[in-house]
């Protein structure tokens, strides 16, 4: 690793910045269950696995960029757009479309780059500054960052977690033990049956719209965010909502009461279905909302 | 009862506020589990490290102007030792993920540690006069996010000529956002300081500006 980046080091002296766009079309082969990691500052990359054990880049580099690395050492392919490190002319974004083996596990680190994932099978990590992050398939785990990118996770039944400080994160149709925390975005939870979900903002919303599994947990907790869970009908569940000035509306079950005869803390403690699954609320000043789909 | 369900409870079992069925059942399960013997094991252990905690230490009531002073210091430091950026990154790193696991360890104390209406703790595990796990646990948490805040508030500085705007603008904006969700419950809970829901929110916010602030180290530059 450390020897790619030395070679790619001394490369970056020498090479001149591509001028003009220019197209990519480049194969390498590539363990099944390696490790493929990738860069890319700005423009896009779409990852998708496929049954071939090789990596496949196609796309085109932008006006102003150096090159694109691309290399193998043992299990690990390295896929990079270099920039040139002194250059004062506008670089234009990047966009790629790369092939892994459907085993491989992803690294990929962008700073305004959007990127999506589908079909990939081992482990993948993603992170962005402002570039979107969008993932489908059953990845054997995610963690995808932002700080102002939004993030999507659809139909992954693997654990996993999302975070942003300002951008949105929706989890659609997921079924692992997953966990969303943001800031200031809002966490948006959707379909599937989750097992154990923990979302956390500071001022986001949280929306919480799927089954729970038998004795799952649902943990929602935001200081100044509101919170809606929307549960079926026949959940099973131990409900605790607490809220120290925020307000409770509750469809499920009982209505809340004061913790305090002078203060405006709420707090509700109720089951439904003779319990099982668990589901925490709690909020400081933001309103929390349970109601029946 | 599988280990993830007891996983779920044993910090009421180990505080001894689990109701009746749920804690013969987590007893019945820690009786054929050894993995989960060692997890009950590891808990009563932090629950006797935070007990053993100073019992002077008060959580502070106001911490910006102080943290103000420190990021001064924490710069003319950085200047002084010369380091190079990459290695004041792993520097900054290393303490940030320290404390930020020291917090998350508190964390775990500070949060459902403070029921009124829950059974006694166990024997031998008596809590010292005036001191709970909680308020403990809540101000070693303050103390280990305001140093860890200072260092990565220090990093942020370092990195500002390499990140967008638009991306310091968001950092410190959300950085704000957090501060007043701080400052509110803080505020708060000097008002109700037997409430029992803001300390594990406070702890949750200090994680999310730890965590904001320590990515914001480690985030690639604009190129």
């Amino acid at each position: 690793m450390r020897a790619i980046r030395l070679l790619g080091a001394a490369l970056a002296v020498a090479a001149v910045p591509v001028m003009a766009q220019q197209r990519v079309d480049e194969r390498r082969p590539a363990s099944a269950t390696g490790t493929v990691e990738i860069s890319n500052v700005s423009g896009s990359v779409r990852i998708t696995g496929w049954e071939q054990a090789e990596v496949a880049v196609t796309g085109t580099l932008g006006r102003g960029t150096e090159r694109l690395d691309f290399s193998t050492s043992g299990n690990r392919t390295l896929v990079k757009v270099v920039l040139p490190h002194l250059s004062t002319h506008h670089v234009e974004g990047s966009d790629l479309e790369i092939k892994v083996p459907a085993g491989s596990s992803l690294e990929v680190e962008t700073v305004s780059a959007d990127t999506a994932v589908d079909k990939v099978l081992g482990a993948i990590r993603l992170e962005s500054v402002s570039g979107g992050i969008t993932v489908g398939g059953s990845p054997r785990q995610f963690d995808a960052t932002s700080v102002s990118g939004d993030i999507e996770i659809t139909a992954a039944s693997s654990p996993g977690s999302a975070t942003t400080v300002s951008g949105s994160v929706n989890l659609l149709g997921v079924a692992g033990d997953v966990k969303a925390s943001s800031v200031s975005g809002n966490l948006v939870v959707k379909g599937g049956e989750t097992s154990r979900v923990e979302l956390e903002t500071t001022s986001g919303d949280i929306s919480f719209n799927a089954a729970l599994a038998r004795n799952g947990r649902l943990d929602a907790k935001t200081v100044s965010g509101s919170v809606e869970l929307d549960l079926p009908a026949a959940t099973a569940a131990d409900f605790d909502v607490t809220t120290f000035s925020g307000d409770i509306t509750n469809e499920l079950g009982p209505v809340a009461r004061r913790t305090s005869e002078y203060g405006p803390g709420k707090e509700l403690s109720f089951a439904t279905g003779g319990g099982g699954a668990r589901v925490v609320a709690k909020s400081f000043s933001g309103s929390i909302r349970l109601r029946k789909r | 009862m599988k280990c993830d369900d007891v996983d779920a409870l044993l910090d009421e079992f180990v505080d001894g506020t689990l109701p009746d069925g749920d804690r013969v059942e987590v007893a019945r399960h820690l009786g054929s589990c050894g993995r989960c013997r060692t997890a009950e094991a590891r808990t009563r252990a932090l629950l006797a490290a935070a007990r053993a905690l100073p019992r002077g230490v008060e959580p502070s009531r106001d911490l910006w102007p102080a943290i103000a002073a420190r990021i001064q210091r924490a710069r003319v430091t950085h200047g002084e030792f010369g380091l190079a950026r990459a290695r004041w990154r792993r520097t900054v790193l290393a303490a940030a993920a320290a404390v930020a696991a020291a917090i998350a360890l508190v964390a775990v104390l500070a949060v459902g540690r403070h029921k009124p209406g829950g059974a006694p703790p166990q024997a031998g595990l008596a809590t010292p006069p005036g001191a709970t796990a909680a308020s403990l646990g809540l101000a070693r948490a303050q103390a280990t996010y305001e140093a860890a805040r200072v260092q990565l508030l220090a990093a942020l500085e370092a990195r500002r000529g390499t990140l967008s705007p638009e991306t310091l603008e968001v950092v410190e904006k959300n950085v704000r956002i957090i501060d007043r969700a701080v400052e509110e419950m803080q505020a708060a809970l000097a008002r109700d300081p037997g409430n029992r829901d803001i300390p594990g929110l406070l702890v949750t916010a200090y994680q999310q500006e730890i965590d904001l602030l320590r990515r914001v180290a480690t985030l690639p530059g604009r190129g």
